[in-house]
């Protein structure tokens, strides 16, 4: 983006309406100029009648488009965090002042570092004069960022002009490293407490039983031959030797701080399919032990945060 | 996107629907064909042509445009090659900015066929276009388009277009009518009304299967001639070679009347049709409004009218009348020049020979009368005027005309032949007369020297009465007839009386277009009360009007009327009367805390207020339908509710 244009962003005040001509809309403008000359050139007045009434088409779809974003107003309800690279969903509740139709309202991220995943329109009726809405946008970079600013936009109902209102939401949303990186990574023995469960959600060792399937376990153990029979989903569960436990070191080396952290974020996803327990060092920091999705996002967490210096 | 390729296809064919009697017919068998072709190519899913093709047929179109009209600029050239062009581009139609730009070019299309014709049709075509294109537009705003639901498509058009149509008229009216000064450019046209400055046999004979509109005259002056008497002065031919006439390179007639008076007669000229203006009988001259020194029109010997160059569109003129008969001087002697006569014409010329004017004309009308001549559009073949007077005795309106007139001439009598028109179709309406291809004719002039002035004399009139009384198309065979052929008999009285009908609103319709120019804008504010230098600041008027329309359109948009649920109305009435008792209920507070509000407040509202707040908030949460009974009962309470005495502050 030029500065100009972040300038010109920057300039744009919240919940205010500002409306420009689309390009199809300034070369719709243009033909009418032409048709002007035309018929001053021929003194032809049906070509006058036919450049008017294209004009005040223009000025009236100009009106309508304004109209359809009065009263329109966005706030975010909840982003969720999302891997560098990744659509990252946010919603939205969009809603207008008084009951009436609103149509093809577009929500899209302003910034372009964080462009939107093919933005849709969405309607407000004057029946349903308030909806909660999901926009996607792509998160870019890793680490803790304000949201971008949003544009509420409309062009509707002939696409010659385009009307928004900026919104520039508070919260804040996490990206993660993206998972990248073939480093093996050696498994230990459990060490720290020694306790053991005896049940073990990995294929090695002994069949034990089938319990529930808690969403965010690892689907290589599902049990699919059940799911088939029954309809619900089993995670199979072993006893044995096989209990795998990951201490994820952090030894950089010489490899680039970003490309590290994402093997580190790898490390971490293989531990979750695995269903091994892991903990993770970080330079200033430790996590200790745990294991499942939760314990995934704490560790995620704290890599979106760190920084080089550190 | 690809679901919005057939509507633009739609929309282009309808776009050039005109060219189909505008424009030659290898440019419409090709645009028909590249349509077509990119239909078919939609329908089957096929891929499109390669890029290389399509640049080939870009290049060979423009070359053909340009072998044919040898030109690229101009209604014909132009319209042709942005037509061409306009079908190319849909087949490259990838994002929105190349349907965007399709539209932008399908406009000018519309427009360029405006540069060629402007009447009644072609207004009407142009403004439904308006109507495609912006249901078009609409569809792509929104990406859905579906051939079952196409109504859909034109749900905002109405209310766009009601909305446009004040400012469609403001900017009309006052947007002024300033010249570019580029003019037209002068380049002839091929001569639609045939009626030249010649006339041999057979030259009238064949505009006569024409039912062509030459031009439409009013009489502003109220009172329409008899038709019998209303002869339209093209050109007047002086030279005679027997039957052949012609006109000597005469020059100006020298008296440049530029006294402008009342205008008599309005006409409506067709463009195409030479230099030749047509007048009435008694013409003082010929002007057109805009054209105050008579720069474009020259006045000739005989008193007719010519342009300097022929017109390019429809144009209006005016005729202003001689207010009274004046004489004029004996013309010199090169008026009596003829071929020398046979002898056989000799002999039969000699008992006319030094008689009185009057008496030779009655007997050479008496013998066109009398002795078996015939009044025929197809002649036999006459080798040359003694042929025609003494054996075939077969012609139209042009032998007899040019026969009479040489004769005269041998009698010393000074005389010409007119050629123009005769009579014309009344309207049933207005006072104005239609005058079409088959009445053309041609009548003689003679001067009377007793009275010095020049008289009409028409032997057609001697021949067939009937011609003058009944209109030329009288002369028709049936299988020459005016009518398509596909229009029942007993049909064809209503059909004239339609198309006399239609020819009116027309006829009104472009003389406004016509018309409409910065005098009648001028007339036409100063009759609102602006006028000298009020109206030099038009476009301050213009702009300013223009504005407050829009201040308008944008006040009632922005009142225009929430759409709301029925329990939603009667919910907020019933906030208004707890208003009104002292209860206000704020933005944030619900029915509940309404209703605790009113219990602190105003206990004795509450059974009431319960009476009508069950139902609502089951109407508003529950999901329950709104049944006549339950809206009855809430509007009871409502009643009751208003009716309670108010709190004394």
């Amino acid at each position: 983006m030029s500065s100009l244009t972040k300038l010109i962003i920057k300039l744009q005040r919240p919940n205010k309406t500002y409306i420009m001509p689309t390009r199809g809309g300034v070369m719709y403008g243009l033909a009418i100029v032409v048709m002007i000359l035309t018929a001053a050139t021929y003194n032809n007045n049906l070509i006058y009648l036919l450049a008017f009434s294209l004009f005040s088409i223009l000025i009236v779809s100009m009106l309508q488009t304004h109209y359809n974003i009065r009263g329109v107003r966005l706030s975010v309800l909840q982003a969720a965090d999302a891997f560098e690279g990744d659509h990252l969903n946010v919603l939205f509740q969009l809603e207008q002042a008084r009951a009436r139709d609103k149509r093809g309202l577009i929500i899209r991220s302003v910034d372009k570092s964080w462009p939107s995943a093919n933005p849709v329109r969405e309607t407000l009726l004057a029946q349903e004069p308030n909806k909660i809405v999901r926009g996607v946008i792509v998160a870019a970079r890793r680490g803790v960022h304000q949201l971008p600013p949003f544009f509420v936009e409309t062009t509707y109902p002939l696409g010659l002009f385009c009307a928004w209102k900026i919104f520039r939401p508070t919260s804040e949303v996490v990206v993660f490293p993206r998972p990248e990186g073939n480093r093996p990574l050696q498994a230990a023995r459990h060490v720290e407490g020694e306790h053991d469960f005896g049940l073990r959600g990995s294929p090695e060792g002994d069949f034990g039983e089938l319990k529930r399937y808690q969403v965010g376990e690892s689907y290589h153990q599902i049990a699919w031959k059940h799911f088939a029979k029954r309809g619900v989903l089993y995670s199979k569960v072993h006893w044995g030797e096989d209990h795998k436990h990951y201490h994820i070191h952090w030894d950089r080396a010489d490899a680039d701080f970003e490309v590290y952290l994402r093997q580190l974020s790898a490390w971490i996803k293989l531990a979750v399919d695995e269903g091994a327990t892991f903990a993770l060092d970080l330079p200033d920091s430790q996590i200790g032990a745990g294991f499942g999705p939760t314990h995934a996002q704490t560790c995620w967490n704290a890599l979106a945060r760190l920084r080089e210096s550190a | 996107m690809s679901q919005m390729v057939q509507p633009l296809l739609v929309l282009i064919g309808y776009s050039l629907l005109p060219s189909l009697y505008l424009k030659p017919l290898w440019v419409n068998l090709l645009l028909g064909v590249l349509l077509g072709y990119r239909f078919w190519l939609d329908r089957t899913r096929r891929p499109m042509p390669p890029r290389g093709l399509m640049i080939i047929t870009q290049l060979v179109s423009a070359a053909a445009v340009w072998i044919y009209f040898e030109q690229f600029f101009g209604g014909d050239a132009g319209g042709a090659l942005l037509s061409v062009l306009l079908v190319l581009k849909t087949f490259e139609l990838r994002t929105r900015r190349d349907f965007f730009v399709s539209v932008v070019l399908t406009s000018l299309v519309m427009m360029s066929h405006a540069l060629v014709e402007q009447g009644l049709s072609l207004t009407l075509h142009l403004l439904f276009g308006l109507v495609l294109t912006m249901a078009f537009l609409y569809s792509l705003e929104l990406e859905a388009f579906a051939w079952k639901n196409w109504r859909l498509a034109f749900r905002p058009t109405l209310r766009i277009g009601l909305q446009a149509l004040p400012l469609i008229a403001i900017s009309f009216l006052l947007f002024p009518r300033f010249s570019t000064g580029f003019g037209t450019n002068p380049n002839s046209m091929k001569g639609k009304t045939g009626v030249d400055d010649k006339l041999e046999p057979g030259s009238v004979a064949q505009l006569i299967p024409s039912d062509e509109l030459m031009f439409r005259a009013t009489f502003l002056q109220g009172g329409m001639p008899l038709m019998s008497e209303l002869y339209w002065r093209g050109a007047v031919l002086d030279v005679s070679t027997g039957m052949n006439w012609s006109r000597s390179a005469a020059g100006d007639s020298g008296d440049l009347s530029v006294a402008i008076g009342d205008p008599a007669v309005e006409v409506f000229l067709e463009m195409g049709s030479d230099k030749l203006l047509f007048t009435p009988e008694g013409a003082l001259l010929a002007r057109f409004s805009d054209d105050l020194n008579s720069r474009r029109v020259r006045t000739r010997a005989g008193g007719i009218f010519e342009l300097r160059s022929p017109l390019q569109v429809r144009e209006r003129y005016l005729v202003e009348l001689k207010d009274e008969i004046t004489r004029e001087a004996k013309p010199p002697p090169s008026w009596l020049e003829v071929e020398p006569a046979s002898a056989e014409l000799r002999r039969w010329l000699r008992p006319l020979q030094g008689r009185s004017t009057p008496y030779i004309l009655r007997k050479l009308l008496e013998n066109f009368r009398t002795k078996g001549f015939q009044y025929t559009l197809e002649p036999v073949r006459s080798e040359d005027m003694d042929d025609f007077l003494f054996r075939k005795k077969s012609g139209f309106c042009e032998h007899y005309a040019g026969t009479l007139a040489t004769l005269l001439r041998h009698l010393q009598i000074p005389a010409r032949v007119v050629v123009g028109f005769q009579g014309g179709t009344a309207s049933v309406l207005g006072n104005y007369v239609t005058v079409r291809g088959h009445d053309a004719h041609a009548w003689v002039e003679y001067y009377d020297a007793t009275n010095g002035v020049w008289q009409r004399v028409d032997p057609t009139a001697q021949v067939a009465p009937s011609r003058l009384a009944q209109g030329s198309a009288s002369y028709l065979n049936d299988n020459q007839s005016l009518l398509p052929g596909w229009v029942p008999v007993r049909w064809v009285r209503s059909y004239f009386q339609l198309r006399a009908v239609v020819d009116e609103v027309d006829a009104s319709w472009t003389s406004f277009l016509l018309g409409f120019d910065l005098g009648w804008q001028r007339s036409l504010l100063a009759k609102l009360g602006m006028d000298g230098a009020m109206f030099r600041a038009l476009p301050v008027f213009l702009v300013l009007s223009l504005l407050l329309m829009l201040s308008i359109l944008y006040f009632f948009q922005a009142q225009r009327r929430e759409i709301l649920r029925p329990e939603e109305k009667l919910y907020r009435k019933l906030v208004k009367i707890l208003k009104g008792h002292g209860v206000v209920k704020f933005a944030n507070e619900g029915p509940q805390t309404l209703r605790l509000k009113v219990a602190q407040q105003r206990p004795d509202l509450l059974e009431s207020l319960d009476l009508a707040l069950r139902p609502l908030t089951q109407l508003r949460y529950g999901g329950d339908e709104l049944v006549p009974e339950v809206r009855h009962q809430i509007l009871t309470a409502l009643k009751t509710l208003r009716g309670m005495r108010r709190l004394r502050r």
